[in-house]
């Protein structure tokens, strides 16, 4: 079993899981995930890294709540436990010197970014980090990652802070104004990452998109996580989870990640909430 | 016009003339301003009014411009008068109106309303997101109905003036059908309206003052100790996502609403049921009817759609050979069904209907004892009757081998006696202790899915709609009871339709009253009188809100728990 050591809702439907899992943290590296399961007969739940401590044993992840399993996730406090934890799954972003990297990230990837951009901070690089938001109030840990970032750029959808706006509208400015860009990172849903990919892709910015199809074992066995990059399938948990921004097949990402969609609308009305509700703040 | 001579002459009669707009328009004489120009196809924006609950002016996005009155009054509270001339858009008030709904969304999450891509995300993520906590439109469960929205569009509304505020509410989606997220609430007061001055109830109301004012329960107890009783007008009102049907929730817009009657008790009141595509997805009262006279109880209200819509419902039939079950075609299940029926005529043999069953299945079952089984014995489950207890009579003559086969239309059978019959054919919608002892299973519709008629409480004849196809192959039970009589040899019975079974009914006594006359409590009004059986189920196993609300009646049971007046 592994334990909940911390649980916040930073921002609303957000949630930032801190878990003991001492083998698992000792392993990880930028751009990895894990699966979780809450219970013996839980989904499995694929979750990217926002940060590890190999000293303390636990690591964190974000969780966006949409539907029963991540909703099963939202309801537990710190102190409960999920039946299985494993990971570090998938291939570590590869880290390297390229001078300017932007580190873009929306929704769970405000936090899921974090890594990825540390690590290209120590590597020597200058790290602007994006960050899109729909509101003001939305935005979370901006104050870690100003730690390891040279720039933090705000985009909002409704204009409550800086940029009105997406990340790749940003991304659009910065190439406009000739800012030099080596290397564009983005984590969110794939709406934003796409549009981060085709703000870049005029430019010939390499860009990279962390791929979030429905994925069952995380290990390549089942082949849910298939995912068309460049013409050609590859298993998002295994060969990813990042790939070319300008080479995925996003509509049949979007299409694939739909695939149960019924019933999954079936599903969340039927998970047990506790009667008294955990508040916001 | 003055208060006495409206109340003098005869209120629908009465007509006055008055100018909306630059059209001349003849209105009754007791509408407002408002009324008058809504009944007249035009559209006045409006938040707070609702025509179930009436005006309280406190939105201000009616107001209007009135000849020969000073300031702009809203027009939901403004009678009108004889020679009136309105107008309800000029720049002055466009200016406000949309200041006015700028206000109203400090504390909405509305992000998406000035989004420039929302063209591009609409036709990526047109699904609905299932997300606990609604930050945007797009992503709000109300999305295709939402009333804010559609005036925001109207307005044309592209950026927000004010930085929009969230205060983190909790959710309330612990307690039975409901999910309230007062972090969408915009304060129109239509729930509370509606819940205090049309049911005379009072579950919601407005707490705190100013700024800090919001919609919640006079107390911390659980909505169904505040008098809730679960007729969902306040989710029909609200404006917002902040009120919703827990079960319909991210199913999307109806494409149609059809009505029938709920046959779930034999009271039977009016029922619009909503469908998109062919799956009904959700239930309420009739619209055109008074609210106040006919509030449908948790059960019409919240059941009927997730009962039919379970995925354990029987989908084509099965025969059981050597202890294990395979699936058979409509053919086999009917021919196998009679053969071994034949083997057990008259006394022997039982035919069991429900009293939910239409007056055609009634009929047809009835007919099929007499004549197709040569003079089998009829019983007829009674409504919201525990299995155990249904029939004691059946019960009894079963225990002591006088009847030795039998064909239910009905879970209502003590499972206790199941093992001393030789013979059981089963049709129903549900998997049961019954079904599970029957050598053939005919899959059956529920009352949605079929026709026909019935006799409520009084005895009134009600005729049902088929409003959704029933799921897989199930049939209606008059098709598979005229189907059974064609293979026991009653050519007479084997009716081809349903209007022919209609026509064929007598229109005796018997067959139009339930004998169940005396005052009993509504369960519109009274959660204890909630029926908790259907056909011999457990609603509240098909049904989760039911499961919940049980829990919470279990819970306090032993305090004082008072079922209402």
């Amino acid at each position: 079993m592994f334990r909940i050591v911390e649980k916040t809702e930073p921002v609303p439907n957000t949630h930032l899981v801190t878990i003991e899992a001492p083998k698992v943290a000792a392993k990880c590296q930028p751009g990895q995930f894990v699966i979780v399961m809450v219970d013996d007969r839980s989904e499995r739940v694929p979750l990217s890294l926002a940060d590890w401590d190999s000293q303390a044993g636990t690591l964190t992840v974000p969780v966006f709540e949409v539907g029963r399993s991540s909703r099963k996730i939202a309801m537990l406090q710190a102190g409960d436990e999920f039946a299985h934890l494993i990971g570090p799954l998938g291939r570590p972003f590869p880290i390297a010197k390229h001078g300017t990297v932007v580190c873009a990230g929306g929704c769970y990837g405000l936090a899921a970014i974090y890594p990825i951009a540390r690590a290209m901070k120590e590597a020597g690089n200058r790290v602007v980090c994006v960050l899109e938001a729909r509101s003001h109030y939305l935005y979370y840990q901006q104050d870690r990652l100003a730690e390891v970032a040279d720039e933090l750029l705000y985009a909002t959808i409704d204009g409550s802070r800086d940029r009105k706006g997406h990340a790749c509208d940003v991304l659009s400015d910065m190439l406009t104004q000739q800012r030099p860009i080596h290397l564009v990172v983005a984590v969110g849903c794939p709406f934003m990452m796409m549009l981060c990919g085709e703000a870049t892709k005029t430019a010939a910015v390499p860009t990279w998109a962390c791929l979030n199809p429905i994925i069952v074992d995380g290990t390549g066995m089942c082949g849910a996580c298939r995912v068309t990059v460049a013409g050609q399938t590859r298993f998002a948990c295994v060969d990813g989870p990042f790939f070319d921004a300008h080479q995925v097949d996003w509509d049949e990402l979007f299409h694939r990640q739909a695939a149960y969609l019924g019933d999954e609308v079936q599903a969340v009305g039927q998970t047990d909430a506790p009667l008294h509700p955990h508040h916001h703040h | 016009m003055t208060d006495t001579s409206r109340e003098t002459g005869s209120a629908t009669a009465q007509t006055v003339t008055i100018t909306i707009d630059g059209r001349e328009l003849r209105a009754l004489a007791r509408q407002t301003v408002l009324e008058a120009a809504l009944a007249n196809g035009i559209d006045i924006p409006h938040v707070c009014y609702h025509a179930e609950v009436g005006p309280i002016g406190s939105c201000r996005l009616c107001i209007v411009e009135i000849e020969a009155v000073n300031g702009l009054p809203t027009s939901c509270t403004t009678p009108i008068a004889e020679g009136m001339v309105v107008r309800t858009e000029t720049e002055q008030i466009n200016k406000l109106r949309k200041a006015l709904l700028e206000l109203l969304l400090l504390n909405h999450p509305t992000a998406c309303l000035v989004c420039d891509k929302q063209e591009l995300c609409l036709k990526y993520r047109y699904n609905p997101s299932k997300a606990g906590r609604t930050t945007g439109c797009n992503f709000c469960n109300n999305k295709d109905i939402c009333d804010i929205r559609k005036l925001a569009e109207r307005f044309g509304l592209t950026e927000l003036i004010y930085p929009p505020s969230y205060e983190g509410r909790p959710l309330e989606r612990a307690e039975p059908f409901i999910d309230r997220d007062y972090n969408l609430c915009v304060l129109c007061g239509r729930c509370v309206r509606i819940c205090r001055d049309v049911h005379g109830t009072a579950a919601v109301e407005f707490v705190d003052r100013g700024g800090r004012t919001r919609v919640a329960g006079p107390s911390e107890l659980p909505h169904a100790e505040l008098q809730c009783r679960f007729c969902g007008a306040c989710i029909d009102v609200c404006p917002t996502g902040a009120l919703s049907d827990r079960y319909a929730k991210w199913r999307g817009a109806p494409d149609r609403s059809e009505q029938t009657y709920c046959a779930l008790c034999p009271i039977g009141c009016p029922l619009a049921v909503h469908v998109r595509g062919d799956r009904a997805i959700g239930t309420a009262s009739v619209p055109d009817q008074d609210p106040a006279s006919r509030p449908l109880c948790a059960l019409g209200r919240f059941a009927v759609a997730e009962f039919a819509a379970g995925q354990d419902r029987f989908t084509h039939p099965q025969i059981r050979t050597d202890g294990r079950w395979r699936r058979a075609n409509w053919d086999e299940a009917i021919r196998a069904a009679a053969e071994r029926l034949a083997q057990y005529k008259e006394s022997q043999a039982a035919v069991v209907a429900d009293a939910s069953s239409s007056l055609e299945t009634r009929h047809l079952l009835r007919a099929l004892a007499e004549l197709g089984l040569n003079g089998a014995r009829l019983f007829i489950a009674p409504h919201n009757a525990a299995p155990e207890a249904a029939l004691p009579a059946l019960t009894e003559a079963i225990r002591n081998g006088q009847i030795k086969a039998a064909y239910v239309a009905t879970a209502a059978i003590d499972p206790a006696v199941l093992d001393s019959l030789d013979l059981l054919i089963v049709q129903d919608c549900y998997p049961s202790p019954v079904s599970e002892a029957a050598t053939v299973i005919l899959p059956t519709t529920v009352f949605i899915e079929a026709g026909g008629t019935f006799a409520d409480r009084d005895g009134v004849v009600k005729k049902l709609q088929a409003v959704v196809p029933p799921p897989g192959e199930a049939r209606p039970e008059w098709q598979i009871a005229a189907d059974l009589a064609r293979a026991l040899g009653q050519d007479h019975l084997a009716y081809e339709s349903l209007e022919q079974v209609s026509a064929a009914l007598e229109p005796t006594a018997s067959n139009r009253s339930t004998g169940e006359t005396v005052e009993q409590p509504d369960p519109a009004h009274d959660l204890s009188a909630l029926p908790k059986y259907f056909r011999g189920h457990r609603m509240s196993r098909h049904v989760k809100g039911l499961a919940q609300l049980e829990e919470l009646i279990a819970g306090r049971s032993e305090s004082a728990f008072e079922s209402g007046d």
